[in-house]
């Protein structure tokens, strides 16, 4: 092993090596950043162009490429709000809160230093793995699997906020949306309203825009202000950096847990980050700083989703069977120069396995140096007045949301979900928590079967399912030793004297479950159980938190942000926004999406930041521009509208 | 006094009109765009940009070559919207593959095409080779009468998609052998590799290359072949594949241990979910309604790419293909899978309930 190891180094390192390895992490970078865009659609890019190349050089750019878009995603995650790829969610919750401090340069390095760690660290155990690990992974099974969802669905009562009951029944919410679609187990529809869309589950990045970014969206812009509240950045990069070498122990145990999470079958590279954010709540001893922007909220994600590539390599290239969808096209990839992937890949090309191992350690380092350099720069971002953002951001995320399944359906899905999103957040009810139910759903269900279906109850006697067991218990434990004090602005939020809104959105998320629930019993067993267990268990949650809301009137139950928010005579609802976010598909609707959000960013401009029109119609096209550029190198169609129907030539 | 200039101007127009339908496809300054109803990465999207240079280089006037992706209800959503919006002039291809018939063969009601009705041009046939674990089952033999014997006895638990899916028919295969059996459905080619891998599931049917690998890597002590899945010749015959010959089809195997030959709906469906998982498996497709001229420019395109090394490499190698079916073949295969009627329903939703406890209602 070590010998292959020295002679790949050979192969890496040299001009046109680094070269491609320079061009993939350049292409990745920039793929990471737009939102809805990530490795699949970057690796999708290169595949027509690797054809025939050496397999060396070819496999650098591919990893290049996958190594650091979740380095660059951070920038949208932490300056914007909005997670560039679905690994960077968790960062969110507290980078944006220290952009909004003006900390948005510290979060940054932090996060930076952080990637570096984490996929050198994924580096490193991928090429210990790829010798030892394989008679660890075959005794992987479903059993073994199910636990491992079980442990990571524990990491909800991290996240649950102040009331228990709401965050368990945001997370039954969120394992009610993951029942939408096709049932895994037998293939019959359900809940998919009749419509087409509805076959597929709905689409994670959807999921991830609506409650994350929608809402953020909103609520800047009702504030109108910047994002970095005071106008200005303070605490500087250098601040990033010790904060790392202060959590050094934590961003460490997190790119272990991001290696093991991206290597075991069962929980999916999405939550990754959530079971790293969830073990950096656990472990300290002031829970309650966490979503208001403490900086090891950004440090134990951004350690793990780093790490997380490392760790899917390992089965990848063990059994060549792909672990994710970034790891199907990196297989797809392999097929077109020439190495065929199985479980004889490392026998027969070893040295060219082992060279991926060395291209990764150097993609991250290179991706996040790139990425330091810029970042004082992009951060200055968040001084500028937030009105002037909001409308490239809501086109941004509907280009986001399209780049899904490429329909109109898309863009409707986001404004739904943006919808449930922003009322989540006004009442207070936990979106994380919502979000790991709605990603592990699909997990839980075919673990279930399939573990009972194999094994029966013998799966109890299976060692690591023992050694699981003991693990989720430990986990489950810190959660109920500690309570959550509340913070000064949630009790402000309590106070809030309308109970109503909060009340009827209450009984509209129940008459959901109710629906979920009763739409449960008309499919066979197979394929209607797992819904009916989830509406079950969110209604059995809902109906302690509905007797604290109705009864009680100062419970910890009740929460409006609207009380937070001083009276202010100019400030609009957020109803009003929502009005603003449907305009947005009406003038797709019209014009078409390409033309539609150039006409939107140019009249909202006009309208909300009071730009002189001639500024806004430029900045418009610009959009338009950028948009069109992306579309005829990713080949993309965007949604028409009626002029495209009505008028052959438009675009 | 117009017309002094008209006359001349349509004459011209109708020159060029007549010139047009004499070269039958010019693409030059077009552009090609090869549907895929998936997202990147995947079988038909490496297909896809596999061909892309190929046939940029090989069709009439070199036109440019794209790869869309239109992911979405398991291919079906991109299927549908292309039927209703590719053009017949030869610049919309489509990658066909089983994803896309096989709802179209159970009837599913969101299929808005009808394969059939599509101008196939070639087809990328796959074979697989259909296996157990004898670590799990304590039969050792190959594919033969003993072993199906011995089988009846061990039982055996595959992996399946889903009740009405491909695996259908390799689970009412294992019922006509009358070998006791299992299935955990809802689990992809990909996971049911694995699950076999981990000792979880004792079955699998993979593709020849995977199989291929796997009995290298893990010996015959941990895979033995039950029979192959060769495709199917022109006269509808079941094949052996050339580089397994002792292999039996599973017809031959049937016919080993019964003294006759198969037959009845279960059959039929087996027959049916053969043709779509070899003879079926990729294919470009022009959409319905393309001239003549146009598809066989196309077909003649692609039997030209058979002289290129490079190419036949790429082909054979890395994508597994293992020979090219034009033109009428290809129809005679779309007929083949109307074979699963009625009556062929009724039994696998008969054989489902009895068997797994499954109700298809």
């Amino acid at each position: 092993m070590l010998d292959q190891l020295i002679s790949s180094l050979a192969i890496v390192a040299n001009g046109t090596h680094l070269m491609m390895l320079a061009a993939g992490v350049v292409l990745g970078l920039i793929v990471g950043v737009l939102p809805g865009l990530g490795g699949s659609a970057g690796l999708a890019l290169l595949l027509p162009f690797i054809y025939g190349m050496d397999p060396a050089p070819a496999l650098a750019m591919m990893v290049g490429l996958l190594a650091v878009t979740t380095t660059s995603d951070t920038f949208p995650a932490v300056l914007m709000g909005i997670p560039g790829t679905a690994a960077s969610q968790a960062t969110v919750v507290d980078g944006f809160p220290m952009s909004k401090r003006g900390e948005a340069t510290r979060a940054i390095s932090a996060a930076l230093v952080s990637s570096i760690f984490g996929g050198v660290i994924g580096a490193i155990v991928l090429s210990v793995a790829l010798v030892f690990a394989e008679p660890l992974l075959r005794k992987i099974g479903f059993a073994e699997q199910l636990m491992l969802v079980v442990f990571a669905l524990s990491m909800v009562g991290m996240l649950t906020g102040t009331s228990p009951f709401k965050g368990l029944a945001s997370c039954g919410l969120g394992l009610m949306l993951g029942a939408f679609g096709a049932a895994p187990i037998t293939g019959v529809e359900r809940l998919s309203f009749g419509t087409e869309y509805l076959i597929d589950p709905i689409p994670m990045i959807i999921v991830g825009l609506g409650l994350f970014a929608v809402p953020e969206i909103v609520a800047l812009a009702r504030q109108q202000t910047s994002i970095a509240e005071a106008g200005r950045l303070n605490a500087g990069w250098l601040a990033g950096l010790r904060d790392w070498t202060n959590n050094f122990w934590l961003s460490l145990r997190c790119a272990i847990i991001g290696c093991l999470g991206g290597a075991l079958p069962g929980i999916g590279g999405s939550v990754i980050d959530w079971i790293a954010y969830g073990h950096a709540v656990q472990t300290t001893k002031h829970p309650e700083r966490y979503g208001t922007g403490d900086v090891r909220g950004v440090i134990a994600p951004e350690s793990a989703n780093n790490a997380k590539e490392g760790g899917a390599l390992i089965p990848t290239l063990i059994f060549g069977i792909p672990g994710s969808g970034n790891m199907a096209i990196l297989l797809g990839g392999f097929i077109l120069i020439g190495i065929q992937p199985g479980l004889s890949m490392i026998q027969d090309n070893g040295d060219v396995v082992y060279s991926i191992v060395w291209s990764l350690a150097l993609a991250n380092i290179l991706g996040a140096g790139i990425c330091l350099v810029l970042a004082r720069y992009i951060a200055r971002m968040t001084t500028i007045p937030y009105l002037l953002i909001a409308p490239f951001m809501i086109g941004l995320i509907f280009f986001a949301a399209f780049q899904a399944t490429r329909v109109w359906s898309d863009l409707i899905a986001l404004l739904l979900l943006g919808l449930l999103g922003i009322y989540l957040r006004r009442f207070g009810w936990s979106r994380p928590a919502l979000l790991i139910g709605f990603v592990l759903a699909p997990q839980i269900e075919a673990n279930v079967y399939r573990a009972s279906a194999i094994y029966g109850l013998e799966m109890f006697t299976r060692p690591i399912v023992i050694a699981l067991i003991v693990l989720i218990a430990l986990s489950a434990l810190s959660v109920l030793r500690r309570r959550l004090p509340e913070r000064a602005d949630q009790q402000a939020a309590r106070i809030h004297s309308d109970t109503r809104p909060q009340k009827l959105f209450f009984l509209l998320l129940a008459a959901f479950g109710a629906y979920v629930l009763i739409d449960g019993f008309s499919y066979s067993y197979l394929t209607g159980a797992f819904q009916l267990v989830a509406a079950g268990a969110s209604l059995l949650f809902m109906l302690p938190l509905g007797i604290q809301l109705f009864r009680g009137s100062r419970t910890s139950c009740h929460f409006d942000e609207e009380g937070t928010l001083e009276p202010d005579g100019t400030r609009v609802s957020g109803e009003h926004y929502v009005a603003v976010l449907a305009a947005f598909l009406a003038s797709a609707g019209l014009f078409g999406f390409l033309v539609g959000a150039g006409v939107f960013i140019a009249v909202f401009l006009v309208w909300k930041a009071r730009v002189r029109a001639h500024w806004a119609v430029l900045s418009g096209a610009g959009f338009s521009l950028i948009l069109y550029l992306i579309a005829r190198q990713l080949n993309l169609e965007y949604p028409s509208g009626l002029l495209n129907q009505l008028l052959p030539f438009w675009p | 006094m117009f017309s002094k200039y008209l006359r001349p101007l349509a004459l011209a127009l109708a020159t060029f009109a007549a010139a047009g339908s004499a070269h039958a496809l010019d693409l030059n300054g077009k552009t090609v765009t090869i549907l895929v109803p998936f997202g990147e990465g995947g079988g038909s999207d490496t297909l896809a940009r596999f061909l892309q240079p190929f046939l940029k280089a090989t069709l009439p006037g070199n036109p440019n070559v794209v790869v869309m992706n239109k992911p979405g209800g398991g291919s079906v959503t991109g299927v549908n919207g292309w039927v209703g919006s590719a053009r017949t002039d030869g610049t919309d291809i489509l990658v066909g593959s089983t994803s896309s018939w096989v709802p179209f063969v159970f009837g599913s009601s969101t299929v808005k095409y009808d394969p059939a009705k599509m101008r196939p041009v070639v087809g990328f046939p796959r074979v697989s080779v259909f296996y157990s674990n004898p670590d799990r089952t304590g039969v050792k033999g190959g594919s033969s009468k003993d072993s199906v014997i011995a089988l009846r006895d061990a039982g055996l638990l595959k992996g399946a998609e889903a009740p009405l899916s491909l695996d259908t028919g390799d689970l009412v295969a294992l019922n006509m052998l009358e070998i006791p059996h299992r299935a955990v459905f809802g689990m992809s080619t990909s996971e049911q590799r694995r699950a076999y891998l981990t000792g979880a599931l004792s079955a699998n049917n993979d593709s020849l290359a995977a199989y291929l690998d796997i009995a290298k890597k893990e010996g015959p002590e941990k895979v033995a072949p039950l029979f192959v899945l060769g495709g199917v010749d022109g006269q509808g015959r079941a094949k052996r594949i050339d580089s397994v010959p002792d292999v039996m089809t599973f017809e031959e195997l049937y016919e080993a241990v019964n003294d006759k030959a198969p037959s009845g709906p279960e059959y039929k469906t087996y027959q049916v979910m053969h043709y779509l998982r070899t003879n079926l498996a990729k294919s470009i497709m022009l959409p319905p309604g393309t001239p003549d001229d146009i598809v066989a420019a196309y077909v003649t395109a692609f039997q030209t790419l058979e002289k290129d090394a490079k190419y036949l490499a790429g082909m054979e190698q890395d994508l597994e293909v293992q020979s090219f079916v034009y033109g009428q073949d290809m129809v005679e295969a779309f007929a083949g899978i109307a074979g699963f009627g009625d009556t062929e329903r009724n039994a696998v939703e008969a054989y489902m309930r009895k068997t797994h406890g499954v109700a298809l209602k």
